[in-house]
């Protein structure tokens, strides 16, 4: 008689939810705290409203930038934004990300509106400038709790964040992320300046100040390419693999290969280095 | 208006003149990155300009940025 044989214990896959449960509560207790401080009473925040609204007078005319996502637009929203991009599902792991929608849409229905615009100015101080397009000079205010709501509005605006660097609140990856979860460990962002389809310009600040890089993205399963991609300013090598290591993982891949361009500076100026691969700590699907 | 730009001097500063040539010639920043990538490789290119001021403008930071010859 053959001795019965018990099932295997799948423990790693028992942990491995537990890991992204525990993740996701610390990240709703995160958001809720974030709630209690944008919504706390008191709170200098808001920008009194602008004459046109309390007149009654129809709106003004906003660029189209500022129309994207707006409910009263009749512009149809862009394509153009990297999770629109063919196969794009809204990032590897998108799906992880639903709970927090439902958050995020709370805190877009918590923020109060001035005509277009959201106007209110955090606790922090910290302002955030739309720059849609160089002709705008118009201006959001707020701080990096209510930039998550902001994001929900506006979903594919360019915000200069106060202190000059920029960041790009738009659909860049999963889901709509707040800006503070793109903050490096340091204290400083990998921040979003520019995008033109599958090309982007993000900055970072590292020790020794403020570095921008380009590069075109390729998406090949859980893996994220940086093609082409280029340096410029004070960034220690260290520094750009952990910046684009956050890139990637933000946006739930598990590995990033930086395909640098050719150098431009050192003894091998003129060559193209080697293909970095950087595991960012997720589990390939 | 058109000028042919070539050569580099080390350390060009690419994300900056890729942001110049989008703000001053006719191109986007995607064709921008091409002609910064085919300069690096030791090409010539040619930026088509709108007017003359903006022409100007431009040749003065492409030389701060970094790049060695410009003509036309």
């Amino acid at each position: 008689m053959p001795i019965p044989v018990p099932p295997p214990k799948k423990r790693g896959a028992k942990i491995a939810k537990w890991l992204a449960d525990k993740k996701m509560r610390e990240e709703e207790a995160l958001i809720a705290e974030a709630m209690l401080r944008a919504t706390a009473p008191g709170t200098p925040r808001l920008l009194p409203p602008p004459p046109f609204e309390a007149s009654g007078a129809p709106l003004p005319h906003v660029p189209r930038s500022l129309e994207i996502g707006n409910p009263q637009s009749t512009i149809a929203e862009s394509n153009d934004s990297y999770s629109a991009m063919p196969g794009d599902s809204g990032g590897a792991r998108g799906g992880r990300h639903e709970k927090l929608k439902k958050r995020y849409e709370q805190m877009a229905a918590s923020v109060p509106r001035n005509g277009n615009m959201v106007t209110s100015q955090g606790e922090a101080g910290l302002k955030i400038d739309f720059v849609p397009t160089s002709e705008l000079g118009d201006t959001l205010l707020t701080d990096r709790e209510t930039a998550w709501a902001a994001n929900e509005i506006f979903p594919n605006a360019i915000m200069n964040v106060g202190g000059g660097a920029t960041a790009n609140l738009g659909r860049l990856g999963t889901a709509k992320q707040p800006i503070f979860r793109r903050l490096m460990p340091n204290g400083s962002g990998v921040r979003f300046d520019e995008r033109a389809g599958d090309l982007v310009i993000v900055s970072f600040e590292g020790e020794k100040g403020l570095a921008e890089a380009t590069a075109v993205l390729i998406k090949q399963g859980d893996t994220l390419i940086l093609r082409r991609a280029h340096i410029q300013g004070a960034a220690a090598f260290k520094e750009t693999k952990e910046a684009a290591k956050i890139y990637a993982k933000e946006r739930g891949f598990s590995r990033v290969i930086i395909e640098p361009g050719e150098r431009t500076t050192g003894l091998t100026k003129g060559r193209t280095p080697r293909p970095i691969i950087i595991e960012t700590g997720l589990k390939s699907r | 208006m058109k000028l042919r730009l070539s050569g580099w001097k080390e350390g060009i500063l690419m994300v900056s003149l890729m942001r110049a040539i989008r703000d001053y010639s006719e191109h986007s920043l995607v064709e921008a990155k091409d002609f910064i990538d085919s300069l690096i490789k030791g090409e010539e290119i040619e930026l088509a300009f709108s007017d003359e001021e903006k022409m100007n403008k431009f040749r003065e930071l492409a030389y701060e940025y970094g790049v060695l010859n410009i003509e036309g």
